[in-house]
């Protein structure tokens, strides 16, 4: 009998030691394919991670990208088989936070980390004063224009919403499109829609998201300003894809005189070469101070996950440690900002040159993070754009219905 | 005296027919024609699109014939990604699915509808009740018993769970049920069993349907996305609908390579339907289901 024991005991034992010695893998997932290079770059620092820490191996696993947020992460945490490090984007952050999968990263925000950080950045992924992910780009919303076009038709680049309506006007009349807006419906076309409704003071609720705000005039206002556009034939009614492609819209074949859309579109516009453009902050209202938004992905920690601490040690060693990997992110790999002071100073050079500086001098002091509005509450905002662009329905009655569907919406939220 | 008989009424031959029939006639096919081609509108638009270069196929407005053909967009779905595994994945995947559901459906349907044993109208009912089971209920568990098996990222986990099909069952139970129940009855004479009489009378007399539903299960295996896409995460396992989804980025779209990339992958379905229409088109009239 002792000795039996004895042998159970030496395989328990045995067992436990083989496993320990056996070096984690950490699954970190998001969007994309193998061949693009941005994730070349990353599968790049993985390697590089995997070389220096034989202990924890990760592994980059790249799904499509319009399923990456729906059907691929929510099976895999409503399974259990969640990725231990993943990307979310602003629309599903609080999602993860409420259900518990996303990890406090209180121990890696050390307080340099903090300090070198934008205040807003930081805030944006804060939740009852803990940070739930780690913010890394920065992409803001600007109005790009045709400078021969504007030349062409004598016009001064628009500095507010009458300006655009004027411009708009002439433009038309001259058989020019005025200027490209999202048609279609969803949260991209949300996202560009906010910083015209930031611009009038307003906003869809309050930032506890306890109460809505969108019967306030500046909703309705906002939208009134893109009905106009539609409703006057100022902007397409449809688009061949998203107009965040700016490759597929008319503003990059010479053929619209403007495009409100985001720094990444520099790269396309260059690498086509066929327009002669510039950027400038996006139009306000007369009187007001521009605003406007970025967006951007986070990196979460599965809090669920098996190695929690090996996520969040890798989290930090790809963003919070040094500058050469985040600016090689933003300015190698990507055209975008990083959230950190610090990245941005070491890439003077490269944010010195034409439109980035535009970005970083003129556009991006104005940004605001992309709102944490869960799927329900986008639909709702998007269903007001929508209503007013193309139902032509008065902006203050359109502002007034999405209110009436935010103010039950909101209670049913975790507080 | 010669009898007189009436002659008798001609009436006229049938196809002899009045202008104004004739027109009905004609505006029918018309019709139908117009159908067609409305139908082939997006398959025409898909290969158009396929040789268009990645300015081409977004520009606006739209053009209709490319510029300049851009074969290439079809080497580059095949050296940008590994494309030809991808087809190789889904045609094992959906031909074995075929060949197995085929198989098993047949022989659960062929008991249903002859064999006699308690609860047996009570099972087809459970059986046909799962059809109002909508795929997204059952996603996440089967998901987790596929991933508790060990499953995930194999060619198991693309097959088995696709295999189960009550549709298939249902139309071959139907399918056996108007058979004449003389041949089998000769063939029990002659001491065939029940076995015997499946094998050699009913199977090779449900060709018709067997082919029909071969079409089915090949095509919306072939088409297969959500399922391929969640219990894969090697991306030398993927299925082709799976990778053309891939061509879809953030901030882009390679249309002209997802076009190109659904040309190739449209071709099987199309090749198979040519072939089995006339079994489809009768497996529908059998079941009245479509």
């Amino acid at each position: 009998m002792q000795k039996s024991k004895k042998v159970l005991f030496a395989l328990a034992a045995s067992l436990l030691l083989a496993s320990s010695a056996q070096a984690a893998t950490l699954q970190f997932w998001k969007f994309g394919t193998p061949e693009e290079t941005a994730n070349k770059a990353l599968q790049g620092w993985v390697d590089q991670w995997n070389k220096e820490n034989p202990d924890t191996q990760v592994a980059l696993k790249l799904f499509p990208f319009n399923d990456y947020t729906g059907p691929v992460l929510t099976t895999a945490f409503a399974s259990g088989s969640g990725p231990d490090v993943f990307w979310a984007s602003p629309g599903t952050f609080l999602q993860y936070v409420s259900s518990g999968v996303a990890a406090d990263l209180s121990s890696i925000f050390t307080p340099a980390l903090r300090a070198d950080l934008l205040p807003a950045a930081v805030q944006a992924v804060t939740v009852n004063g803990k940070p739930y992910a780690m913010p890394f780009e920065q992409e803001p919303v600007a109005l790009f224009y045709n400078k021969d076009i504007l030349a062409k038709y004598k016009i001064p680049v628009p500095r507010s919403w009458n300006d655009v309506l004027k411009a708009s006007a002439t433009l038309k009349a001259a058989g020019v499109t005025p200027i490209v807006i999202e048609p279609a419906p969803g949260a991209y076309q949300n996202f560009t829609w906010y910083p015209f409704l930031w611009q009038t003071g307003a906003n869809v609720a309050n930032p506890s998201l306890t109460q809505a705000t969108m019967n306030s005039g500046g909703a309705a206002q906002a939208l009134d300003f893109w009905r106009a556009l539609i409703q006057r034939g100022y902007a397409p009614r449809t688009a061949s894809d998203c107009t965040c492609n700016i490759g597929s819209t008319p503003f990059a074949s010479g053929k619209a005189a403007m495009i409100v859309d985001g720094m990444w579109a520099i790269q396309m516009l260059k690498e086509a070469g066929k327009v002669n453009f510039g950027v400038t902050h996006l139009p306000t209202p007369t009187g007001k101070n521009p605003v406007t938004v970025y967006g951007g992905w986070t990196q979460v920690v599965n809090a669920k996950g098996q190695n929690v601490e090996a996520a969040k040690k890798f989290t930090a060693w790809m963003w919070a440690q040094g500058t050469q990997r985040p600016l090689e992110w933003v300015s190698k790999v990507n055209s975008k900002f990083s959230p950190r002071k610090s990245v941005t100073a070491a890439g003077k050079s490269y944010y010195d040159q034409p439109y980035l500086r535009d970005f970083r001098d003129l556009i991006l002091p104005t940004a605001r993070a992309e709102p944490r509005f869960p799927a329900e509450m986008v639909k709702i905002v998007g269903d007001a754009i929508q209503s007013s662009m193309f139902r032509n329905t008065p902006g203050q009655v359109a502002a007034n219905q999405a209110q009436a569907q935010l103010v039950p919406y909101l209670k049913t939220l975790p507080k | 005296m010669q009898r007189s008989y009436p002659l008798p009424v001609t009436r006229p031959h049938r196809h002899v027919r009045s202008p104004g029939r004739w027109l009905g006639t004609a505006l029918v096919y018309l019709l139908c024609l117009l159908v067609a081609l409305l139908t082939l509108i997006p398959l025409v638009w898909m290969i158009l699109g396929s040789l268009k270069s990645a300015d081409e196929v977004v520009a606006y407005p739209p053009t209709f014939l490319p510029h300049h053909f851009a074969w290439h967009n079809y080497v580059e779905v095949f050296t940008t990604v590994p494309f030809g595994r991808y087809i190789l994945n889904t045609f094992f995947v959906a031909t074995s699915v075929t060949v197995v559901a085929l198989l098993f459906h047949s022989m659960a349907a062929y008991a249903l509808a002859r064999l006699k044993f308690r609860g047996r109208d009570a099972l087809f009912l459970g059986i046909v009740a799962t059809l109002m089971i909508p795929f997204s209920v059952t996603l996440i568990p089967t998901f987790i018993l596929v991933k508790s098996l060990g499953w995930l990222d194999t060619y198991w986990a693309l097959i088995i769970p696709a295999i189960p099909n009550a549709f298939g069952i249902f139309l071959l139970r139907q399918f056996y049920l108007g058979l004449p129940v003389e041949l089998e009855e000769a063939a029990r004479l002659d001491g065939a069993t029940p076995a015997g009489i499946f094998w050699r009378i009913a199977l090779p007399m449900s060709q018709p349907i067997l082919a029909t539903l071969a079409t089915f299960f090949f095509l919306a295996n072939w088409n297969a996305y959500l399922w391929p896409l969640i219990v894969t995460q090697n991306p030398n396992m993927r299925v082709t609908q799976v990778a053309l989804a891939a061509f879809s980025g953030e901030h882009s779209t390679s249309w002209q390579l997802i076009m190109a990339g659904a040309t190739v992958a449209a071709l099987p379905g199309l090749l198979l339907y040519l072939f089995l229409q006339r079994y489809l088109i009768e497996g529908i009239k059998l079941s009245g289901l479509k």
